[in-house]
């Protein structure tokens, strides 16, 4: 299974709780607080962090499809 | 109160009365730690009876199941349905639509925005405070800052907002006053009538900001009535004043108390951001938030019952030694990743990412001037409506020896 990770920017709100989450996969935009997805992510191994980020944010900012 | 574990029976249960005025620094880490110790689920009879969770994990579970862990009951012990503040006490999806219409006003470009704002405010206060020679930290910074970004943020007239501290704290009062009961309707009465009067003066017009978009806001197609106006300013109003105001003296105060951090930081204010994150992990300035149970639900082996009130301590389990390792110890090095200090999922601190900013651009200005030190004894609130801790008076003064003995 592989995913797809959008994150919308109009949303996210630099809570970080997706970098708690999936720290390999996700960080905060040192300059403008906003989540981003990490270079080579997301692979097919990221799905249960993945699943756990985008629960965990408070505005549903992340949305996750599997391709 | 003492805090004191009662043995023998099952379930555990503790004498925990969050509206105790003897539940201050510091013996409150006691009692979260006997609470902690007691059980993963330990029971309180007062006000009314009620479950409490200390433990990282559970609290952050509960957090993260809203269908379980109702709110709709009031997000305050007891949860007996007559708490109806915007959008804390209610679940989706009503909630949804109530915290979106609040978000806008707080999201990452807006506070991006007001950086300019706060740079120039923060610097105004610290700038006048030292000048002064120092003097009531809180008085004189920490309760003005947060008040003056309610102006620009929500647009409340200055005269409004001069009035909240004491509306606040007579709500806290009133909160506490009785022996068991608990009357939320009657505490709020002077705020919400506050509230009212900015709702009437904006709808007269020549005033803007988010109080006037709010008269025309709609959710579900239709316009906010007066109460919903009047309950979403009035979280706007205690929320984005309280909170702030605590974290602010507390973080100064860790710094008066231990002056090696202090150094540190000052040699090194890009450092700020990460004391701002382990002061919020470490004093958890919002410690505990209730919710009830909507099905019966077991944590850690302790069956809880449907309908029952559940406190949820996020200074407990921002303590929690599973999580972080050595928790008294206030440590800016540690990865406080996770704490609970502006809580977890859908009812997460909306303020968060403007109180981070408002508070690492007021660290890094005070490290601009001689090392702070305590001119007086610091004295420290009880829990705020069973909830908010802070200092109520921090005397403090700048040493410019200290810099030159360096």
């Amino acid at each position: 299974m592989s995913y797809r990770v959008d994150i919308d920017e109009t949303l996210c709100n630099g809570y970080g709780n997706c970098v708690v989450a999936a720290p390999e996969v996700f960080d905060l935009d040192a300059e403008s607080n906003i989540a981003v997805v990490l270079p080579g992510h997301p692979v097919e191994n990221d799905g249960p962090a993945l699943r756990e980020a985008a629960t965990d944010c408070p505005v549903r900012a992340i949305v996750l499809s599997e391709t | 109160m003492n805090p004191a574990v009662r043995s023998g029976s099952c379930p555990p249960s503790v004498d925990f009365d969050p509206y105790s005025p003897e539940l201050t620094e510091p013996g409150v880490w006691d009692a979260y730690a006997a609470a902690h110790a007691a059980g993963p689920a330990v029971r309180s009879e007062r006000r009314g009876g009620f479950w409490m969770l200390t433990r990282y994990d559970d609290v952050r579970t509960a957090l993260r199941d809203p269908q379980t862990f109702s709110s709709a009951s009031g997000h305050r012990i007891p949860t007996d349905g007559t708490q109806r503040a915007i959008p804390i006490d209610f679940d989706p999806p009503l909630h949804t639509a109530y915290r979106r219409l609040m978000t806008g006003a707080l999201s990452p470009a807006r506070v991006r925005e007001m950086k300019p704002f706060l740079e120039r405010t923060v610097g105004d206060l610290v700038d006048r405070f030292v000048t002064a020679g120092g003097g009531d930290f809180v008085r004189e910074v920490a309760l003005p800052l947060p008040l003056l970004v309610l102006t620009e943020l929500v647009g409340f007239d200055p005269t409004t907002v001069r009035q909240f501290r004491e509306v606040t704290e007579q709500m806290w009062a009133g909160l506490a006053d009785h022996e068991e009961e608990v009357d939320f309707t009657a505490a709020r009465t002077r705020i919400y009538e506050l509230m009212k009067a900015e709702i009437v003066a904006h709808r007269a017009g020549g005033r803007a900001g988010f109080v006037t978009e709010l008269l025309d806001a709609e959710i579900d197609g239709r316009r906010l009535d007066d109460e919903e106006m009047i309950s979403i300013l009035a979280t706007f109003a205690v929320a984005g004043h309280e909170t702030t105001m605590n974290s602010a003296s507390t973080l100064v105060h860790l710094l008066v108390t231990e002056p090696g951090q202090q150094d540190r930081l000052r040699a090194n204010p890009e450092l700020a951001p990460r004391y701002v994150e382990e002061m919020l992990r470490h004093r958890s300035p919002a410690q505990n938030f209730a919710r009830r149970t909507t099905c019966p639900v077991s944590v850690g082996g302790q069956d809880i019952a449907e309908g029952e009130a559940v406190l949820l301590s996020f200074a407990a389990a921002n303590r929690d030694p599973e999580r972080f390792p050595d928790p008294n110890r206030f440590d800016p090095d540690r990865d406080a990743r996770g704490h609970l200090g502006f809580g977890w999922g859908i009812h997460q601190c909306m303020g968060a990412a403007l109180a981070r900013s408002e508070l690492a651009i007021l660290l890094a200005r005070l490290c601009a001037h001689p090392p702070i030190v305590a001119a007086g004894e610091v004295r420290w609130s009880s829990l705020q409506g069973g909830n908010h801790l802070g200092p109520t008076t921090l005397p403090v003064r700048f040493e410019p020896q200290r810099d030159e003995k360096g």
